[in-house]
């Protein structure tokens, strides 16, 4: 065991550096010696002291992983406007990782000097004015560790695997400039499939669906007749960029009638409501039954329907309400109470239908939440829909407004 | 007749029936909701990747 890698490892370690040992005269030469090939012994992770340009994080991280020092320089570059958390990496790297003594084993410590001290401090009051300017400061948002992060890891996996394709091709490191050629080609292609699924998402929805599982049908049959004389592999995938978005459109029923945005009504009689009930193809839909003259006969009944977004259905303290939803995905909220999932079909009420004002409401959506409240605000305390100001006129009724007469218990 | 590319000819036959049940469903024949959808989906998918990996093999070759 003692040439093996784990004693190398072993010896890498040590903090006293290890030298090239001189030739023994004694020993027989090595040429004449049975060789057995050893494995290498595993490297360690060492900050450069060439090819530096800061500390040597970017270039000893290079030679650990056996990549070229700039595909991680332009990584952790990327971090910077995209989340920051290779500022932290950096540091903590400059901070733990031993410096390279030159001949692949740890240098010691290296004293404190004032230029030295002044760069680690300088690096760590620029990284603190990056972080604050990205973590929310200047933007307003939260970069730092944020949602960006998932667009960095696409970006790391894409370079990566374009790295290790090369590389089997070539047999060799490749160069950074056909690395970057490769990940901005993947990019590139994902992005002609995100339009491609955008479009093929919208098409369906709009009601041309039919056409959409036509040009699926016309992509599969081209696929499978071109393996008989020459096969085009893209097709089929191609196909699918377009078969999914139909799927999930045809599974969730989404419709798009009804335009696009936010749209609030608020009938002030029974026959103000619109007899085909209200519909929106996406965004927020509010229906502000609040100042609605309640029939004599107590009932009102109505319909909602969003293709994809919120419906939210308003009605004064102390109406009985029987809601039944049916969603592709999402939830169904009456008055606190939600049932939510995949494929929805159900029913919520809160009890009571005596003589009591009540609103029976048929709603419908393919993606969104279907929400019965006398408070306009429940959802919009959790975050999900933003805030409203004060002026706005969905603001919660007063505590001591006046309720219709009757109450509902929950069912 | 030229002997088919069978990882191509199984890919192109899974996305049309996958056409084919979505055409059936836009048509109202049938009202296939996610529970049913999604292995129809899950499915020709992994018959596409399957195929990709098995056309990436033989071309190694």
């Amino acid at each position: 065991m003692a040439g093996g890698p784990r004693a190398a490892d072993h010896a890498a370690m040590t903090d006293a550096p290890s030298r090239p040992e001189p030739p023994d005269p004694l020993s027989p030469d090595p040429g004449d010696a049975p060789t057995t090939e050893q494995p290498p012994a595993p490297r360690r992770l060492l900050r450069a002291r060439d090819d530096r340009i800061i500390g040597g994080v970017c270039a000893g991280l290079g030679r650990h992983l056996g990549v070229d020092p700039w595909v991680v320089r332009i990584g952790f570059i990327v971090t910077v406007f995209l989340g920051g958390a290779g500022v932290v990496a950096y540091l903590a790297a400059l901070a733990f990782v031993p410096e390279d003594d030159g001949h692949g084993a740890p240098a010691g410590p290296a004293p404190l000097t004032g230029s030295r001290a002044s760069t680690i401090a300088g690096v760590a009051v620029l990284a603190i004015a990056a972080l604050w300017v990205l973590d929310g400061a200047a933007f307003g948002v939260g970069w730092f560790l944020g949602p960006n992060l998932l667009g960095l890891a696409l970006l790391a996996g894409l370079a990566y695997a374009a790295y290790r394709a090369l590389e089997g091709r070539d047999g060799g490191t490749p160069p950074v400039a056909r690395v970057a050629g490769a990940v901005l080609l993947a990019l590139a292609v994902l992005a002609l499939a995100g339009v491609g699924f955008v479009a093929a998402f919208w098409l369906a929805a709009a009601g041309g669906g039919t056409v959409a599982a036509g040009v699926v049908i016309a992509l599969g049959v081209v696929a499978a007749v071109a393996a008989f004389v020459r096969p085009v592999r893209w097709l089929a995938p191609a196909a699918l960029v377009v078969a999914i978005p139909v799927a999930i459109v045809a599974a969730a029923d989404i419709d798009l009638d009804g335009g696009i945005g936010q749209r609030t009504y608020r009938p002030a009689t029974v026959a103000e409501l619109r007899d085909g009930g209200y519909q929106l193809g996406v965004g927020e839909l509010v229906l502000d039954l609040r100042e609605l003259q309640w029939p004599r006969t107590g009932l009102v009944e109505t319909e909602v329907e969003v293709g994809v977004g919120h419906v939210l259905v308003l009605v004064p303290r102390g109406v009985c309400v029987r809601a039944s939803g049916r969603l592709g995905v999402g939830a169904l909220t009456v008055m606190g109470d939600e049932s939510g999932g995949v494929d929805v079909d159900q029913e919520l009420g809160t009890g009571g239908l005596g003589d009591a004002p009540r609103l029976v409401l048929t709603s419908r959506a393919g993606v969104g939440h279907i929400e019965v409240d006398t408070h306009p605000d429940r959802d919009r305390d959790r975050g999900w829909w933003g805030d409203h100001d004060e002026d706005d006129p969905l603001a919660p009724q007063p505590p001591d407004a006046p309720a219709p007469a009757g109450d509902c218990e929950r069912t | 007749m030229r002997r088919p590319d069978l990882p191509a000819l199984a890919a192109g036959l899974a996305v049309t029936a996958l056409g084919l049940v979505l055409l059936l469903d836009r048509l109202g024949e049938w009202d296939l909701d996610f529970a049913a959808m999604a292995p129809a989906v899950l499915a020709a998918v992994g018959v596409v990747l399957v195929a990709a990996g098995l056309a990436r093999r033989d071309e190694q070759r």
